[in-house]
């Protein structure tokens, strides 16, 4: 018993040392600027709602508007989350429930995408998106992203998993290819599909390299995107403004945060059962 | 009208036949894959051996010149050491924090849940904010980590030292790995049938012993798997990181691969050296994804 | 007419002969169980005739009609399958209704046809469930129910009871024979089982290897089987089958170390010939002047009834005893007695019935 106490207290601890940066960002962010000179404060203070204000109607001087910045990234992870998801359901579907020619080599073709994450071809690919004037645009943010291995990986397998006798049974029913799809292959997914969402919003939230390299347009920064510009921003002047670049970064930490939190029991499972 | 199993398939007993019908539900993702996976990656096999002229108007065929120019220079050399010693370090501490805190955290008895919840919320954070987060910490006159670090009598700067740019690159990373290796290992020890911990128990293996002699060979498989996991991620995730971190230096100190490629495509304007590295981390990234794709089907003990 | 006629039917997977080429006619109304052990190509057959699977060669005519080219859902056919297939994430209401709205009937036809499978099968305090809150006997009986609600002309059973314990499938065996007494549809039913098949068949087709052994009544087959397979696959025990020979004379049968046993009617066709015997257990009567002498190795008491393993000769049988008590006990020797009409002939090599 005393063994335990001794075991939570000592892993309390270890998880209140690794929010550390965390705690110091709400700190920041809680403060005046002129507070978090010299020794930094051990409290939050109670100028976050003012922050917050100020990020979200003026910005940071001299870099583009939060608030847009956030809409943004919204647009930006929502469309990455619904594409993959809605491309790999397609594909995983067609892969599965049907036999026609060269469907393996589709289905390999699909999978070589996975050797080719976006941190190895983001030259080529912006020359390819820059040719296609697809540059400054929801469309460049989005498109190049969505195909996606791992889910039509994990969606075939769950598909593959199905009891053949269900389809035996709605095929007895009626049921066309897309009428099963509808009715039951899509209704009986939800749970990897769920798992999947959080994945893939967290994923296209956080994305850094390629809309920096696709927006040069303030108008379609994203806000994980924007924290570089952000910092310099912040820090260039007199008095530098770490108040508000905080309140900046934790606006931009919360909602994949707050997504991961709320999902957390499915998606640990989905994660990590699924792929077996 | 469909069919159903072949002796040997390994898919389900019935299908629909179709013509058009697949075809038209992959286009798609064949089509995305087309266009901005594989005519780039062609592109990029073209330009490899190709030099453009300064306004980008002709083109000679320079053989493998590239290659030999880029994969010789010391930058390149210098590069790839340091992705790699910063990707072996990453691992490691990665690995023994997660493991450490996944024994520990399903070693107990009650409050599983929220002491996982408290080790893996980095995980739903960008690297980039959490460069952020650990650039204000240690910032020097700042952050709370520079005070204590110059309390303790460092100079603490680490725009213009390497050593200390480095480090806190690697603590970034490794902070925000845990929580990842935390959670695989998590799942794999759950997933130990606990007759095998309690017949270990009583050969009179507990506690330490327990760990070392039982418990760590078992989850050799996922330990395997996230090794693969956790370079892959530091050699293609931390982009972002290291942007917001050091910018790559002081003096390319902090400069990986990767971010050396986008230095050399997008300040230095030099395709074909762009080129080059791009096939380079391909290749590199396709043996990882192999391995990684090898070892997830055997990454859970059974 | 419901009517099913199978013309050379047969199934190759790659280079394997799954189902060699297999007729057999249904008649309407007809309740005929394919029985056999698992890989006889059962399965396969019923398949076919659904549907799932399309022949390798033959025809299939079902009600008159080739449906060879047809969808399952175009030949106005009903499956219950092995694990039910019922749609997890729809109501039992749902799942009986399925292929009515599929099908675009009217709402107050389909809640009629609904009404009155769920009366016939128990279900109605169940429509509102989902598959998962059921038990098995349960979950079978949905799957029935969403066969009978489609009013088919054929209804097709995949080893429906292979899944519940004992008595459950003791209970349903009978109430799918009241269900085809009361709808009379034809019905092709698949089992393992041969209590199953005995009970339930007015015809009975036993298969082994992808082809038919035999078409019969449960009591043609059982009295008269027509090769070793299926004498030793119907009866519990099954029967035994010795190693012997027809004598010179081809009057008697003669098994090595015992009296030989006189056949019913001469066969000077088989004279001198090595033969299997076939004797079912309960033939081998204990008389204190049987003409064969057996060694008892064990005795197993079933409460009712009593089964002796002995020894006859070098070989070994089984005898089945109503009795209650034995006055014998293991290690005794025993006479019995066996009546020339219940011995079977069979062809030493080729298993095939012989003339006895």
């Amino acid at each position: 018993m005393k063994r335990q106490w001794l075991r939570r207290s000592v892993l309390l601890l270890l998880a209140l040392l690794l929010a550390l940066p965390l705690y110091a960002a709400l700190i920041a962010a809680s403060h005046a600027p002129g507070d978090l000179l010299g020794r930094l404060p051990w409290l939050p203070g109670n100028r976050l709602l003012h922050n917050l204000h100020t990020v979200l109607d003026a910005g940071l001087p001299g870099s583009p508007s939060v608030l847009r910045m956030l809409g943004n990234s919204l647009v930006m992870a929502l469309g990455i989350a619904l594409g993959k998801l809605t491309l790999a359901t397609l594909s995983a579907y067609a892969v599965v429930y049907f036999r026609f020619p060269l469907r393996r080599t589709a289905f390999v073709l699909i999978l070589s995408s996975l050797m080719l994450p976006l941190e190895v071809r983001f030259y080529p690919t912006f020359q390819v998106s820059a040719g296609l004037h697809l540059l400054n645009s929801y469309g460049v943010l989005i498109v190049p992203l969505i195909a996606s291995a791992t889910a039509t990986f994990l969606l075939r397998q769950f598909f593959a998993s199905m009891p053949p006798s269900l389809l035996d049974a709605a095929r007895m029913d009626g049921a066309g290819p897309l009428q099963f799809f509808l009715h039951s292959a899509l209704p009986l997914a939800r749970t990897p599909l769920a798992a999947l969402f959080v994945l893939e919003f967290v994923y296209g939230w956080n994305q850094y390299l390629w809309p920096l390299l696709t927006t040069t347009d303030a108008r379609y920064a994203t806000v994980v995107m924007g924290m570089q510009g952000l910092i310099n921003a912040g820090t260039s002047f007199a008095l530098p403004r770490w108040d508000l670049v905080m309140t900046t970064a934790l606006l931009a930490l919360l909602p994949p945060l707050l997504v991961l939190l709320l999902a957390q029991r499915w998606f640990i499972r989905g994660l990590t059962d699924i792929e077996k | 009208m469909g069919g159903s199993r072949a002796a040997g398939e390994l898919l389900p007993g019935t299908w629909f036949r179709g013509r058009w019908l697949p075809w038209l539900l992959l286009a798609p993702q064949l089509v995305v894959i087309g266009v901005f996976f594989l005519w780039p990656t062609l592109r990029a096999l073209r330009d490899a051996f190709y030099q453009g002229d300064a306004f980008g108007l002709s083109e000679e065929f320079v053989g493998l010149r590239h290659f030999a120019h880029t994969l010789g220079s010391a930058e390149y050399g210098h590069a790839l050491l340091l992705t790699l010693a910063y990707a072996v370090l990453t691992s490691a501490l990665s690995l023994a924090g997660g493991f450490a805190l996944a024994v520990a955290v399903e070693g107990l008895r009650s409050g599983r849940t929220l002491f996982r919840t408290l080790f893996l919320w980095p995980y739903a954070l960008a690297p980039a904010i959490s460069a952020a987060l650990w650039v204000f910490l240690f910032r020097p006159q700042v952050g709370l980590g520079a005070g204590l670090l110059e309390h303790a009598g460092v100079h603490w700067n680490p725009a213009l030292q390497a050593g200390q740019a480095q480090a806190l690159v690697l603590a970034t990373t490794v902070w925000q790995l845990l929580a990842y290796n935390f959670l695989f290992y998590g799942a794999a020890l759950q997933s130990l049938p606990p007759s095998l911990l309690e017949a270990a128990a009583l050969d009179g293996a507990r506690g330490w012993r327990r760990v070392r002699d039982v418990i760590w060979p078992l989850l050799a498989p996922t330990t395997l798997f996230l090794v693969v996991t956790d370079l892959i991620f530091v050699l293609f995730d931390t982009f972002g990181l290291i942007d917001v971190l050091t910018q790559g230096g002081p003096d390319n100190a902090t400069e990986t691969l990767v971010y050396k490629l986008y230095e050399d495509a997008f300040r230095n304007f030099d395709q074909g050296a762009a080129a080059v590295q791009s096939l380079l981390l391909m290749l590199l990234v396709t043996v990882l994804g192999v391995l990684q794709l090898r070892l997830q089907r055997r990454r859970v003990p059974s | 007419m419901a009517t099913l006629e199978l013309h050379e039917v047969c199934k190759r997977f790659g280079a394997t002969m799954v189902l060699t080429p297999t007729s057999l006619q249904v008649a309407d109304g007809e309740f005929v169980v394919l029985v056999g052990p698992s890989g006889c190509g059962k399965s396969t057959l019923l398949r076919m005739i659904a549907g799932l699977e399309s022949p390798s060669g033959g025809e299939i005519r079902i009600g008159g009609r080739c449906v060879n080219a047809q969808e399952p859902s175009a030949r106005d056919i009903a499956m219950v399958f092995q694990n039910y297939a019922l749609y997890p994430h729809m109501s039992v209401f749902d799942n009986l209704s399925y292929a009515l709205k599929l099908r675009k009937l009217e709402k107050a036809e389909i809640a009629r046809r609904v009404d009155w499978a769920a009366e016939l099968l128990g279900l109605q305090p169940l429509l509102a469930r989902k598959p998962a809150e059921l038990s098995g006997g349960q979950r079978q009986r949905v799957a029935m129910g969403r066969a009978i609600v489609r009013e088919p002309q054929l209804f097709l059973f995949d080893e429906p009871l292979s899944n519940l314990d004992a008595r459950l499938r003791n209970h349903m065996r009978v109430e799918i024979k009241q269900l085809h007494r009361r709808l009379g549809t034809t019905t092709v039913y698949v089992t393992h089982d041969q209590v199953e098949a005995m009970t339930l068949a007015q015809r009975m087709v036993v298969m082994n290897h992808g082809r038919i052994e035999q078409v019969g009544t449960p009591e043609e087959v059982y009295a008269q089987p027509a090769s070793t397979f299926v004498a030793g696959f119907l009866g519990a025990p099954p029967m035994n089958l010795l190693a012997a020979r027809v004598s010179a004379e081809g009057t008697h049968v003669l098994v090595e170390d015992l009296a030989p046993l006189p056949l019913s009617a001469p066969q000077p066709a088989l004279a001198g010939r090595a033969v299997t015997l076939g004797l079912r257990p309960e033939a081998l009567l204990p008389d204190v002047d049987g003409c064969w002498t057996v060694t008892l190795n064990l005795i197993e008491s079933l409460g009712g009834e009593m089964l002796l393993h002995a020894g006859v000769g070098k070989q070994a049988c089984v005898l089945r005893i109503a009795t209650t008590t034995s006055p014998w006990r293991e290690g005794d020797t025993l006479r019995v007695n066996v009546a020339s009409t219940a011995l079977h002939l069979f062809d030493a090599d080729s298993g095939q019935r012989l003339p006895s």
